[in-house]
């Protein structure tokens, strides 16, 4: 019997096979990294609520804004707020817990910062 | 007897030679599932798409609404096509939640499938004040 000659029978199925799945692996970190950017845009967007629900407060009570913006927080959001305000403007800092596993081990919180000030009257 | 060998070995040979064009018939039968992995990842891929495109448009509508403003046309005309606008205010809580609802179609070679993408947007409704005179 010829030992020698080489059956190309499996070839293209492992290629296939392995194609397959770098797509589905890649899918996968697609997904991961959508998950991560999804909640990113979320906590921007609380960020600037509440930065736009302190800011209202603060051409009225200067020192009440940074309460009003903690309480719209955690009353709408159920999240707690750092901020930092001045006579001009509010600054908040929101943190979230990293919702992927896999990338938490590498960036355990995810933070958003906002800042909004008092509209003028132009 | 060493010819009546050599006459099998060399039909036995010929037979394996004949698996040269294997591989071009193993790669026609592969190749659709092949596709169907790349269409599923590409339909995926524009589903997380479409989500990130509705949460920031929902970001962006809340504080349109909050601020008393009319929704403009090029803010519907930017959403992907078929979705649906929720405004629910809450007067008391002085909050106003803005709601994107779409639904995708995934056309798979043989399976069409619907799925539904939601966004939502919370803000505060900013006082509103008439102009007199």
């Amino acid at each position: 019997m010829d030992c020698t000659t080489k059956s190309e029978s499996g070839q293209i199925s492992i290629l296939v096979l392995a194609a397959a799945s770098a797509f589905l692996l890649g899918t996968i970190a697609i997904g991961m990294v959508t998950e991560v950017l999804i909640t990113q845009q979320r906590l921007n967007a609380k960020a600037e609520a509440i930065a736009l629900a302190g800011a209202l407060e603060l051409e009225f009570d200067q020192e009440q804004a940074c309460v009003t913006a903690q309480e719209f927080g955690f009353t709408n959001f159920g999240i707690r707020a750092e901020c930092v305000s001045d006579s001009a403007s509010i600054e908040i800092l929101l943190s979230e817990p990293n919702p992927n596993r896999i990338f938490s081990v590498f960036m355990p919180n995810i933070q958003a910062s906002s800042r909004a000030g008092i509209a003028s009257d132009d | 007897m060493t010819s009546e060998l050599s006459v099998g070995l060399d039909e036995g040979k010929h037979l394996v030679q004949r698996s040269h064009g294997y591989a071009i018939a193993e790669f026609a039968l592969a190749i659709p599932a092949l596709l169907i992995v790349v269409a599923m990842s590409v339909s995926l891929v524009g589903l997380t798409v479409t989500q990130i495109q509705l949460e920031s448009a929902a970001a962006l509508g809340a504080r349109i609404v909050g601020r008393g403003d009319p929704i403009p046309d090029s803010f519907r005309n930017s959403l992907p096509e078929g979705t649906e606008i929720v405004i629910e205010p809450d007067v008391e809580a002085e909050v106003v939640n803005f709601t994107l609802e779409t639904t995708k179609n995934i056309d798979l070679i043989l399976v069409p499938y619907q799925i539904d993408l939601t966004a939502s947007a919370r803000a505060r409704l900013e006082p509103v004040f008439e102009e007199f005179g």
